[in-house]
């Protein structure tokens, strides 16, 4: 195809042939930058916002379960703590009631203990009192005697002699030991 | 416009064609200046569209964006008579059909 | 008075071809926004899910707030229409904003806004048929059915109201901006400056903004009255 140069000028409006010529190149230029900018620039770049958006949802959801069984696993362990609090309690109260129980055995066991040694003392002292009581009444009567014998070994007949002894005796009984 | 043929064809001075042109073409202009009185119509109703728009975002100013394009459409359409002036306007002054039809083309 | 689109006519074959200014600025703005979304597509795989650099963040800000915007007007089921907007809504955009790097905005003719409008007339017919069917056509005969064609009418000043609106506000800013620079004064020094934030930028935005917001409220209530 030869193409002749014809004229030049310049037009503002002009209602002929030459118009829809341009409104017919200008068509198919809209449409050709429409398809390109379409394909290139908006669907890309809107998918890929949509893609993020999707994504950064389902890590929020995501996120969402991870704190509701992190919830769940903290009630739990809460639940369980709580147990374990409520059972050492249990064992302290325990422990402390046996404790409680067995200081009373071996105090009771202590304070028999005390009650029987004691006992046991006033008894032997008891014992000790009596010997020391028939030593000392042995003694008197001995004393006695040999006061009496040498008293009365040249004027008293046995008989006599014998109801002095029983006198002191008797007297001797009477006497209050101070002990 | 070749007025040599012209003149041979109808039997008129190049005088009176010129005559003729201006004529149609001071009409035209004439014409042009009158179609823009169009533009008083289009200025007040897109003033008073404008006027109650502030109205409206005074007192609804949380509903600016709405109000604004709501605004800005019908003051477009509004606007279309005073367009159509304007195009007139320009027709006449610049694509004129009418003085091709005092003097018929060669 | 240059504010009109330069072209070269070409003869190819029997047929004479306009090249104008119109569409070597698209085609410059198109080879920009493919190089642009391929640079995109290269770093896509380096993106990670915490945006480091502002490159992502810008990216992941304009489609985000893209989705966002084909949703909140055309309801959630519709999302896919952002494939589409996201497109017109960027090339839109670069155009009006083409103004400041010297170009003459390709929205400044009307072959380019007619095209995109007609594209939405396209899609609100394509989607009121696939999804109303029978209700589509019924339409077209309410509430009564000899204003058919005051309906056909206004379906067609849809398209037609959608591309003018565009074409006459860019075209009035590069009017205005073309008379202001034919000016021979020192004003040609700063006051363009000024002129070229309020139709480049704040207009631009806005018809941007607007022309994509209405083809979405048009398709969507298309949908929305066979639902």
């Amino acid at each position: 195809m030869n193409s002749v140069f014809l004229s030049v000028g310049s037009f503002i409006l002009t209602l002929d042939k030459n118009l829809l010529v341009d409104i017919g190149i200008q068509l198919i230029n809209t449409c050709i930058l429409c398809l390109v900018l379409s394909k290139l620039l908006y669907k890309p770049v809107l998918n890929f916002m949509k893609k993020r958006r999707e994504r950064i949802a389902s890590e929020i959801s995501n996120a969402d379960n991870k704190l509701k069984d992190a919830d769940a696993a903290l009630a739990e362990y809460n639940k369980k703590l709580a147990e374990i609090h409520a059972e050492r309690a249990a064992l302290l109260d325990e422990a402390n009631k046996e404790a409680n129980a067995n200081k009373q055995a071996i105090l009771d066991a202590a304070k028999q203990e005390a009650a029987e040694i004691k006992s046991r003392a006033m008894l032997q002292i008891e014992r000790e009192q009596e010997k020391a009581r028939d030593e000392i009444r042995l003694q008197i009567i001995q004393v006695s005697s040999l006061i009496a014998g040498k008293f009365v070994a040249e004027s008293l007949t046995e008989a006599k002699q014998e109801q002095l002894v029983n006198d002191v005796i008797k007297d001797l009984g009477d006497v209050k030991w101070q002990s | 416009m070749d007025f040599a043929q012209i003149i041979e064809q109808y039997g008129i001075s190049a005088e009176a064609i010129m005559n003729a042109r201006a004529l149609v073409l001071m009409g035209s202009a004439i014409g042009a200046g009158c179609a823009m009185i169009a533009g008083i119509g289009p200025g007040v109703g897109q003033g008073f569209a404008a006027g109650k728009g502030a109205e409206a975002v005074g007192r609804q100013p949380e509903a600016r964006g709405t109000i604004m394009s709501t605004m800005l459409l019908g003051a477009a359409v509004a606007e279309t008579t005073g367009i159509y002036g304007l195009v007139v306007a320009i027709i006449l002054l610049f694509a004129n059909p009418l003085v091709d039809l005092v003097v018929p083309k060669a | 008075m240059d504010f009109g689109s330069n072209y070269i006519e070409l003869q190819l074959g029997s047929f004479t071809f306009r090249l104008s200014e119109t569409i070597i600025t698209t085609w410059i703005i198109m080879a920009g926004l493919i190089i642009f979304a391929l640079i995109v597509r290269h770093k896509l795989n380096k993106f990670e899910d915490v945006p480091k650099t502002g490159f992502q963040n810008f990216i992941e800000m304009i489609v985000e707030s893209m989705d966002n915007f084909v949703a909140g007007n055309m309801g959630e089921k519709y999302r896919y229409f952002g494939n589409w907007f996201f497109g017109v809504f960027a090339f839109i955009l670069i155009s009006n904003l083409s103004g400041l790097l010297g170009f003459r905005a390709p929205t400044a003719d009307l072959g380019t806004t007619a095209a995109l409008a007609l594209t939405t007339f396209v899609l609100i017919h394509f989607m009121g048929i696939i999804t109303g069917k029978l209700g589509y056509f019924k339409g077209y005969f309410e509430p009564v059915p000899f204003l058919v064609p005051l309906n056909i009418i206004s379906e067609i000043a849809t398209p037609v109201s959608l591309s003018f609106r565009l074409f006459g506000n860019l075209l009035g800013g590069t009017i205005i901006m073309g008379l202001v620079y034919s000016i021979p004064m020192v004003i040609r020094v700063w006051v363009p400056a000024f002129l070229h934030i309020y139709f480049d930028v704040f207009s631009g935005c806005l018809q941007t903004f607007i022309f994509v917001m209405l083809s979405m409220a048009f398709i969507g209530d298309k949908i929305a009255d066979n639902d």
